[in-house]
């Protein structure tokens, strides 16, 4: 594991380059880093808090922080500890969760104060399962962003394992919503409950397929590195 | 591709919107149908269940023939001789009785102290008698008189009552002689006409007034209490409705209108104790439905069903001991000291009060008899009126399923032996589910008449505690069951209709897409792609559906399939909202794709937006555009994208796009927040109802702001183009004037209060309706007139003269484009005004906000529009015009149809005019954007016009295109959408019939769908009426033009 951590540490951010540490990463280098990724996820939402009686339902704040640090742990293998652009980064995480917010708001999260510590760290946890990453991988390069997020075009494994599960996540958020105004009476259909239910399933799910997609592709990257 | 292919699309599309609607008609009447009933009146299934039911004791078989007299036959007496209904219009159970074992509220029972002593001392028993859904007055009525639960379109007849032809309890009194007479809502005049020997009818039309309508029974009741001439006395009072609808449940007027009602059961019941003829008087004081908190009915909910049945026995002369007060006491007095809860159906008052006044059960009746009110009779009394009515229950179910072999055989076998038994189990290996219900209801029925003949046969005149129970408690075991089924109405449908209704349907939604395919395919047609793929068909090059596309095309789906599910159809509101915002997102991410500096076709866009914003001035630039394209020539001033647009330009342009999206999603969050509409959450707090409740001055500036806000954001943009052109300035001037007429409305609305019925704010609604209309119609006739052409000879004096083919392409495109243009814009501001004066005032904010959004989102199609495929953008119309329509507070139940606004500017009452009022307050949002896409026709190429202009108007399809694209689509789209939605609806339907909420969700759903369908295809006639007549109209212009000059 420290291996691969120590591969990604040099990850430049031109394009070409990508493709070279994807190459060089292999398809092991990526596995590792969603298995990695995938057990921070579960672990964080569920078997740590379960560990302290805690869970989404009923304490859906501190939950929710836990997830939030072993997610930022888990970016943070993205690069190195001692990567120079940690304010930026910290620049990117907390626009993230403004956006993510302000999404949430948007598509009719409440409004009343209440709700407001559970919909702000929801949307940390949003930002940092989607920018996060993607600020320590892409730095400030506009159009590595557009390219990842607007166009949904990655090149090479990396950006691939930043791009998917990223959307996983939104989509999953998305898709996580449609419960709620069923008249079940759960308490899971609380708000932000199912949602971040979705997102976390829609990160494993965006993590499967990006390791399934790395193997499917990496015959179509070589030719084009060539 | 000869000429008329425009004429050949609309034409088929037109058979296809007839045929959409005439499937609707035919699957509406098939699915909604009349229930079978029982014609004539309820002497022919007597002398039937006599006949089977004495086949075995001869007793009365002989008399069977003589009897014309139904007492006789029956052999019960009745109890009562006289009868007063005191109809209390939309009291709940819970204020007299309270919920679930619990007192009623203490201002509820401080406010009715008599009633509460009757209730205590065991003189009165009162019933939460629940209501079957549609909870309005009307059907209620004849559920009350008639016992049948009416047919489910029976809502849409609310407003025009017809009389009750069917069996009922009024018309059997009546032939029994009785003298009646009828104080209160009018509504039992056209119910019953010609039955009432002394009526003073009252209408439930001004429904601001609370005193009056009440004061008008109230003041006939001296003179009628100490009258002796009637039998039966009706008195219908409708204030405390009024109340609800003006200020809900809790509203400060009604522990005041309790107390008054509680005063007329005080003087009624007084004066019957206390008066001295002999006759046994019943009084029941019920009431048709009850009401949500907002006051609102109509629909399935506890509270609007929980109607009240209290019967008030004090006047009972027959038992001057009371020994039926303990009995009752007990049933009143809860152990804790609450209430305890005596449910029943509202129809059960039916067999109840036949029985009790001796007249046969209404033939239609699924109620049954409450068996509470009846403990004091002798058992062999008791137990024969269950068997009538069971009777008469089982005779009914046996008309609801002709085919079910155990009723048959069960009928056959009464008639022939009393081995029927064994046809039960002989009927049980056939039918399915239907059967098998019928059957459990066959041996419940059969084991209760076997006890019942038993007991008659064993010991008729001795009297056994534990042998009467049995008996009794077998009948009412056939009895519950059977009418809840009977109630629920399984009734078999028309299939041919509902076949032929869906197949319509279908075919027609089949035909529409069909059409929208051909239109595309035509449009990218090989001879305009080859010149310029991006101009006509701005779809990305690459061919391939793009995201916010493919996720339109999937949120149809969605939406559509969502309605499977009963709570998404109840709280629709968050599906529109949630998908809109989405979809918002989804541009957004479209626009992060541009790019200032990679010179791929994503700059090109924004060399398109440059002309835009000048186009968007209106007919202005049509002038400047043509001569800036002579003077420019045809090529020379094609500067490439990089060139043309600097960084500050290009993040400008970028922020101005990003803009109205955020503005959108703002907008409708913030409408999303006005109502909270839906079923499950109405309880949480809501803008609307902070703003009911806080402070007045803040709802009314609300009001006259949005009023401001839209006249002059109206008038602006009317006026704006051309200044000083006449026309314009007479519109702004009328629409100046519907202005002040409608704050004038408003103030008069709250300051006037609510006792009197005022001519004045009548009239002034009929004004402004006729200044709106009169605007909207001369804006209609006279633009396509006036709008300014390009002048023929600033294009022929510059150097290239123009060709005759391309300058009639300009004119047409750009004088039709700028004529919809503008009498768009006269429409929308005139529909806003309207709503305006007819919504409820914390709606003013709400329409104001659409009307922004209308203006924002044409503004960020017409800025992008070379990125969206066409019929993406009108999508995007509509689903912003359907989440509107929840944004207003309307939802899925029928209780929210605002009855209030539905008669302002009516001084009498009117079916056709009120339903259209509530129509049109009720679709307000739908058709607005509807009208909107006369704002948002398909614009002017511009700036590509300078690059390939010569060959691409020369082509002499070109024309028609055009026409084909920009007038056709915004028509066959919606229907098409439309289309999608209701067939799937229809089918969901079909499905979901023996869902438990068939009646209460689907159904109403099914309504607003039909309505819907209405609304848009009237939108759609508006759009294709304007657009043939202004194109028309321009042709003609052009023509003449092109004459003069020659």
């Amino acid at each position: 594991m420290a291996n691969e951590k120590k591969k990604l540490k040099h990850i430049p951010k031109s394009r070409v380059q990508i493709l070279d540490v994807s190459t060089e990463l292999g398809r092991a280098g990526i596995v590792a880093t969603q298995v990695l990724c995938g057990a921070a996820v579960v672990a964080g939402l569920k078997t740590v808090p379960a560990l302290w009686n805690l869970h989404l339902i009923t304490q859906p704040v501190q939950t929710l922080q836990i997830a939030l640090v072993f997610c930022l742990f888990v970016s943070s293998s993205f690069s190195c500890p001692c990567s120079r652009n940690s304010s930026a980064r910290r620049l990117v995480m907390s626009a993230g969760t403004v956006v993510a917010a302000l999404v949430a708001l948007a598509f009719g999260a409440p409004t009343s104060f209440e709700f407001a510590a559970r919909t702000w760290h929801w949307a940390c946890l949003m930002s940092s399962l989607t920018v996060l990453p993607a600020a320590i991988v892409l730095g400030a390069s506009w159009t590595d962003w557009q390219r990842v997020f607007a166009f949904t075009k990655p090149h090479g494994g990396v950006e691939l394992a930043i791009c998917i599960p990223a959307h996983g996540a939104a989509l999953g958020a998305w898709v996580g919503a449609w419960p709620m105004p069923l008249d079940w009476e759960r308490p899971w259909q609380e708000w932000p409950v199912c949602c971040t239910y979705g997102a976390g399933g829609g990160y494993l799910l965006g993590l499967v397929v990006t390791v399934v997609l790395c193997f499917v592709n990496v015959r179509n990257v070589r030719p084009k590195q060539d | 591709m000869a000429g008329g292919v425009c004429e050949r699309v609309a034409a088929i599309s037109l058979i296809a919107v007839l045929l959409q609607l005439a499937g609707l008609t035919l699957f509406v009447l098939g699915f909604f149908p009349v229930k079978p009933a029982l014609m004539g009146i309820g002497y022919v299934y007597m002398y039937v269940c006599l006949w089977f039911s004495f086949s075995f004791s001869d007793n009365y078989l002989s008399s069977l023939f003589l009897c014309g007299f139904f007492q006789e036959v029956s052999g019960i007496t009745p109890q009562y001789d006289r009868l007063i209904i005191m109809v209390v219009d939309g009291l709940p159970a819970e204020f007299v009785l309270g919920r679930g074992g619990q007192l009623p509220p203490t201002e509820m029972l401080m406010a009715m102290p008599y009633t509460q002593k009757l209730l205590t001392s065991g003189r009165a028993l009162g019933f939460h008698a629940k209501a079957a859904p549609p909870t309005v007055t009307m059907p209620r009525l004849k559920a009350m008189t008639s016992g049948a639960i009416a047919g489910f379109l029976d809502v849409a007849f609310n407003f025009n009552t017809q009389a009750l032809l069917g069996d009922n309890l009024i018309s059997q009194l009546a032939r029994a002689g009785w003298q009646m007479v009828m104080l209160g809502d009018e509504t039992w005049l056209r119910l019953f006409p010609n039955t009432f020997m002394r009526h003073d009818g009252v209408s439930s039309f001004f429904v601001k007034d609370t005193v009056q309508v009440d004061h008008n029974v109230s003041r006939h009741l001296d003179a009628e209490l100490a009258a002796t001439d009637w039998d039966l006395l009706v008195l219908h009072y409708l204030g405390l409705d009024h109340v609800g609808h003006l200020g809900g449940r809790n509203s400060p007027l009604m522990p005041r209108k309790l107390k008054e009602m509680d005063a007329v059961v005080q003087k009624i019941h007084q004066s019957l104790t206390a008066s001295t003829a002999s006759r046994n008087t019943l009084l029941l004081v019920g009431s048709d439905h009850g009401m949500t908190d907002g006051g609102n009915h109509g629909g399935a909910s506890y509270q609007e069903t929980d109607s009240l049945a209290l019967f008030i026995l004090g006047t009972d002369k027959l038992n001057p001991s009371c020994d039926l007060h303990p009995q009752i006491l007990s049933h009143n007095q809860h152990p804790n000291m609450g209430l305890s809860i005596l449910t029943s159906y509202q129809v059960d008052m039916v067999p109840t009060l036949a029985l009790q006044l001796g007249v046969p059960i209404p033939k239609n009746s699924v109620g049954v008899m409450l068996a509470p009110l009846f403990v004091t009779l002798p058992y062999n009394e008791q137990l024969r009126m269950l068997e009538l009515n069971a009777w008469q229950l089982f005779r009914l179910l046996q008309v609801r399923s002709p085919r079910s072999l155990c009723i048959t055989s069960l009928c056959s076998a009464k008639l022939g032996s009393s081995a029927h038994n064994h046809h039960f189990k002989s009927a049980q290996y056939w039918g399915g589910e239907n059967e098998k219900g019928d059957q459990e209801l066959c041996a419940l029925f059969g084991r209760a008449i076997e006890l019942h003949e038993s007991w008659r046969h064993n010991n008729f005149s001795e009297v056994r505690q534990s042998e009467f129970e049995s008996v009794h408690q077998a009948y009412l075991a056939f009895l519950k069951p059977a009418s809840e089924r009977l109630a629920r109405g399984t009734t078999e449908k028309n299939t041919v209709f509902l076949i032929s209704g869906f197949a319509l349907m279908l075919f027609s939604t089949i035909v529409l897409i069909w059409t929208l395919f051909f239109i595309n395919n035509f449009m990218s047609s090989s001879s305009v792609q080859e010149l310029q793929p991006d101009t006509l068909h701005p779809r990305r090059t690459g061919g391939s559906a793009s995201v916010e596309e493919i996720f339109a095309l999937g949120g149809i789906f969605i939406h559509a399939f969502s309605l499977a599910s009963s709570s998404l159809v109840e709280e629709e509101q968050y599906t529109w909202h949630f998908l809109l915002s989405s979809l918002s997102l989804a541009f957004i991410r479209q626009t992060l794709q541009s790019n200032p500096s990679s010179c791929d076709s994503k700059g090109q866009d924004f060399e398109m937006l440059q002309p835009d914003l000048l186009l968007f001035q209106g007919e202005k630039d049509v002038n400047g555009l043509l001569k800036e394209t002579e003077g420019d020539g045809l090529n020379s001033d094609f500067r490439t994208p990089t060139e043309s647009l600097t960084h500050t330009e290009f993040y400008w342009t970028f922020t101005l796009e990003i803009f109205p999206l955020l503005l959108i999603l703002t907008t409708g969050r913030l409408l999303r927040a006005w109502h909270r509409s839906g079923v499950n959450w109405t309880y949480l707090p809501d803008i609307a109802k902070w703003l009911d409740e806080g402070n007045p001055a803040i709802s009314s500036t609300l009001t006259y702001v949005s009023l401001c806000f839209v006249s002059i954001v109206g008038s602006g943009l009317v006026l704006f183009p051309l200044p000083k052109q006449l026309l314009r300035q007479a519109i702004v001037v009328c629409l100046g004037v519907a202005t002040i007429l409608i704050s004038l409305f408003k103030k008069l609305a709250i300051s006037g209060g609510s006792v009197n019925v005022d001519n004045l704010p009548t009239l002034i609604a009929r004004v402004v309706f006729g200044v709106l209309s009169f605007t909207s119609v001369s804006a209609f006739v006279c633009f396509p007139w006036v709008v300014p052409l390009p002048p023929r000879s600033a294009t022929t004096q510059s150097g290239c003269p123009m060709r005759e083919q391309r300058w009639d392409a300009v004119v047409l495109e750009a004088g039709v484009q700028s004529a919809l243009d503008s009498i768009g814009k006269v429409l929308i501001s005139c529909w806003c005004l309207l709503q305006l004066l007819l919504q409820q005032s914390v709606n003013a904010g709400p329409v104001a906000l659409l009307f922004l959004q209308l203006l924002i989102v044409v503004h960020y199609l017409r800025q992008t529009r070379l990125r969206h495929s066409y019929w993406l953008s009108v999508l995007m119309l509509q689903w912003m015009g359907a989440s509107g329509h929840f944004a207003l507070g309307n939802s899925n139940t029928l209780a929210t149809v605002d009855v209030a606004g539905a008669y302002i500017g009516l001084s009498s009452h009117s079916t056709v005019l009120s339903g259209l009022l509530a129509f049109i307050i009720t679709y307000a949002s739908p058709f607005l954007f509807s009208l909107g896409m006369l704002l948002w026709t398909y614009p002017l190429r511009t700036k590509k016009i300078k690059t390939v202009v010569g060959d691409y108007w020369r082509r002499p399809n070109f024309q028609q295109k055009w026409q084909l694209e920009a007038l056709t689509v915004p028509c066959i789209l919606p229907m098409a959408l439309n289309g999608v939605s209701l067939v799937v609806f229809t089918a969901i339907l079909v499905a979901m019939q023996n869902h438990l909420f068939v009646w209460s969700v689907f159904s109403p759903k099914y309504l607003y769908f039909c309505a819907a369908t209405v609304c848009t295809s009237l939108g759609v006639l508006i759009f294709a009426m304007t657009g043939s007549y202004v194109r028309w109209v321009i042709s003609q212009r052009a023509h003449w033009l092109s004459m003069c000059t020659k």
